[in-house]
């Protein structure tokens, strides 16, 4: 096993996969979607953040992943919660991110409806401030497992494998990931504090705050690493429904509440009964 | 001084939000004109991709296996799927006694 960082986490491949190539991969998808590297394109692309803006090719790709996703979710998992994650205090790197400051004052989500993309032309019809994390990851975990070989590629923890791995869960449960992908979204990562409230990463587009959610940890299966972390952050963000949201459509989700209590959809059970992922 | 060049900003400032909003309209009235005498008028995106100019493997819409799991997210029904049971991937319990090779313990 070999890794490095990027993208602000711990990047890690199967031994004999070209982690160079990987490396390169990640880099250049960093320096383009960052919203803490002030050269990104996105960083461009957000000091105006309404009106028309020529953007490249990739990053357009990346758009029309992000609005395919938010439509697929509708609109949880959203492109337009950059101004809500500054607002919140996430303005910076999270490793240089202070733990506490003053009371943060939350922003609205711009509908996703505002953001329309032709070819390489970006049209914002109200102000939005863009933040493409929610597909950048899982998108850049799946290419650089096709650039790279049989293996497995992992990201911040969000995996895909064209090899069987044994992957370890929240709360200490294992599975085996045959091929696919697999991603958990967590409240209990990149989490800080403002005004003495408990804050993180997961932006409710319905508040424009942290979502309020009883799950900790929620972890998805799906054909990508892309669909399972668009997957997962959507299951989180609903709340009580996210299992049942999961079991209409036969998706296999494990759900982890803040008491450490575990709820797996009827897909999850399925394959691996919960007293089998111990 | 400083205020005429203050007040010159703003004129520039002005000017620069003037022609964007012209542009928005002027882009959005095109748009709607060839949406709505285009033969795909039905289809969700509109984006097409070429390689990247890096040589990696760039990123694409969604694939057709891709957008037949996603397309279920927004059905609201209480029935099944019509997806694949697995959402496309394959999990199983971990051999016994196996220690992870990598952990997905949240981002």
């Amino acid at each position: 096993m070999t890794g490095f960082r990027s993208m602000g986490c711990s990047v890690v491949l199967a031994d004999g996969m070209d982690a160079e190539a990987v490396r390169r991969l990640f880099d250049e998808r960093d320096r383009r979607f960052s919203r803490f590297q002030p050269s990104s394109e996105l960083n461009r692309v957000n000091a105006v953040p309404l009106g028309v803006t020529v953007v490249s090719e990739e990053f357009a790709s990346m758009v029309s992943l992000a609005l395919d996703a938010a439509r697929a979710t509708d609109g949880r998992v959203t492109p337009a919660v950059g101004a809500s994650l500054v607002a919140a205090g996430y303005d910076r790197d999270f490793a240089a991110l202070p733990l506490d400051g003053p009371a943060a004052r939350p922003a609205a989500v711009p509908s996703v409806d505002a953001i329309a993309l032709h070819g390489r032309v970006l049209l914002r019809s109200a102000p939005v401030v863009l933040d493409l994390n929610g597909v950048v990851k899982g998108r850049t975990v799946d290419d650089a497992l096709a650039l790279a070989g049989d293996g497995w590629v992992s990201a911040g923890g969000d995996i895909a494998t064209s090899v069987p791995v044994v992957v370890g869960l929240p709360g200490g449960a294992t599975i085996l990931l045959e091929h696919g992908g697999l991603a958990t979204s967590s409240t209990g990562v990149r989490a800080w504090s403002r005004g003495g409230v408990r804050h993180h990463h997961l932006i409710d587009p319905r508040t424009g705050r942290p979502a309020e959610t009883p799950w900790r940890d929620v972890t998805v299966a799906a054909g990508t690493c892309l669909e399972a972390d668009v997957l997962a952050k959507a299951a989180l963000l609903l709340g009580d429904g996210g299992p049942a949201w999961l079991d209409r459509r036969g998706l296999p989700g494990r759900f982890v509440a803040g008491d450490g209590s575990v709820t797996v959809s009827a897909a999850w059970d399925a394959a691996v009964p919960e007293r089998a992922a111990a | 001084m400083a205020s005429r060049v203050e007040s010159a900003r703003r004129s520039v400032r002005i000017a620069r939000y003037a022609i964007g909003g012209l542009a928005v309209a002027a882009f959005a009235g095109a748009a709607a004109a060839a949406r709505a005498t285009h033969p795909g008028a039905h289809s969700r995106h509109t984006v097409a991709h070429s390689a990247s100019p890096s040589g990696l493997q760039p990123p694409a819409s969604f694939t057709a296996a891709e957008q037949q799991a996603l397309q279920g997210f927004s059905e609201d029904d209480g029935g099944g799927s019509g997806g694949s049971s697995s959402g496309g991937a394959a999990i199983a319990p971990a051999p016994t006694e196996s220690a992870p090779q990598v952990q997905s313990s949240g981002s």
